[in-house]
């Protein structure tokens, strides 16, 4: 599990000096659960929950116990995401993540949407998330663009991060609504 | 359906709109114009926005609208997917004009580029008398803020189309919003021109 969870965390946090600094900390003292677990933070997010406070001492020391608070945090949450989760099913879940390939089977990306180009699309994305960063999505948009779909984009200003898609509810209801409203016009106006 | 009142300069570009044509709006702010030409023409629209408040002005008015520059904007499109490429008061603004209208004239049909014209009278006097450089209300911030506008005139902009080969089809000139048909100076009277070019 540990090594899965170190595999897919490692393949989520993209740029490399994320992973420099993550595998020294894991060295030290971060476990898996505690990596997949930041990724759905923003460091934004992390500085005003958590800042610099330290836990329960009063000094900084080199024995490795918990320091900052956002330590014993991402060690609580690590310890609960174990007891919450089957590790069998995170392992099959983020092994089919990796599978996942819209283009598979098609030359291009764009090619994909060749066979949907009549329906109405929009993608979403957050400022501040970098396990689904906004050019993912923008790759997405693109290449529904080259396919002349009608797609709608917005990368949503948040300082949540991953997180965001759950916290940023009612900018999000609102958009969905405004969206499907429109979709259900044109189908009724056709 | 209700005809919204549209600002004068939005209104001389929607004329130039023919029903159930195809538009692109590069800059769509809160999607006003598209929102016109949708209801009142038929057309099928779309927007392309940096702002977010723009974005979501857009969407709210159900507009199909996607966030990026003016680069995101056009290289996606396919060639010759719009009959319309719409640019208002961005021209300013841009790195590489010409690249930019070739780009538009590639994805579509023609292209109409909205801009405030620094040869107006008063924009002169105003540098000539009083000192300062003129601040048309077409480009909302002054030279310390925000991003830094290329003043030009309307013959800058002939010369421009001239030298790049882009055929003029049309120019409609506007005096603080509302057209003008001035038949000498018009590069002195018209405080703002739209360009059909194609």
């Amino acid at each position: 599990v540990k090594s899965a969870g170190r595999q897919y965390t490692l393949i989520q946090t993209g740029t490399t000096e994320i992973i420099m600094r993550a595998h020294i900390r894991m060295q030290v003292w971060l476990s898996p659960e505690m990596v997949g677990h930041i990724t759905y933070l923003s460091e934004d997010s992390m500085h005003q929950k958590f800042g610099r406070r330290l836990e329960t001492r009063e000094h900084f020391g080199y024995d490795f116990e918990t320091d900052f608070a956002i330590e014993s945090y991402l060690r609580y949450n690590g310890r609960r995401f174990t007891e919450r989760f089957d590790a069998n099913s995170f392992l099959y879940v983020t092994k089919a993540l990796d599978y996942f390939d819209l283009a598979n089977g098609y030359e291009k990306l764009p090619h994909a949407f060749q066979n949907s180009t009549d329906l109405t699309y929009m993608v979403l994305s957050f400022t501040s998330d970098w396990l689904y960063p906004a050019y993912h999505s923008k790759e997405l948009v693109s290449a529904l663009t080259a396919s002349d779909c009608d797609v709608t984009y917005l990368n949503i200003q948040s300082s949540w991060g991953h997180d965001a898609f759950l916290l940023e509810v009612d900018t999000m209801t609102k958009l969905l609504s405004q969206f499907l409203t429109r979709v259900s016009n044109q189908t009724t106006n056709t | 359906m209700m005809t919204q009142l549209l600002r004068p300069d939005l209104q001389a570009v929607a004329n130039l709109i023919q029903t159930r044509e195809k538009v692109l709006d590069l800059g769509c702010g809160d999607g006003a114009l598209l929102n016109y030409l949708q209801i009142n023409k038929n057309v099928t629209a779309r927007g392309v926005e940096l702002y977010e408040s723009g974005v979501l002005a857009c969407i709210e008015k159900g507009l199909s609208v996607r966030q990026g520059n003016l680069h995101e904007g056009l290289d996606d499109y396919p060639d010759q997917s719009f009959d319309a490429v719409i640019l208002s008061h961005t021209l300013p603004y841009i790195n590489d004009p010409a690249g930019t209208m070739c780009e538009m004239l590639r994805v579509g049909n023609r292209a109409i580029i909205t801009f405030p014209n620094f040869g107006y009278w008063r924009y002169r006097l105003e540098l000539l008398i009083l000192g300062r450089m003129p601040n048309p209300p077409e480009l909302p911030n002054p030279w310390e803020a925000g991003p830094r506008p290329r003043p030009m005139t309307l013959y800058d902009f002939e010369f421009l189309c001239a030298r790049e080969g882009i055929p003029i089809n049309q120019i409609i000139y506007l005096y603080h919003g509302r057209e003008i048909q001035p038949r000498w100076g018009q590069n002195l009277r018209a405080s703002a021109v739209i360009f059909e070019v194609r």
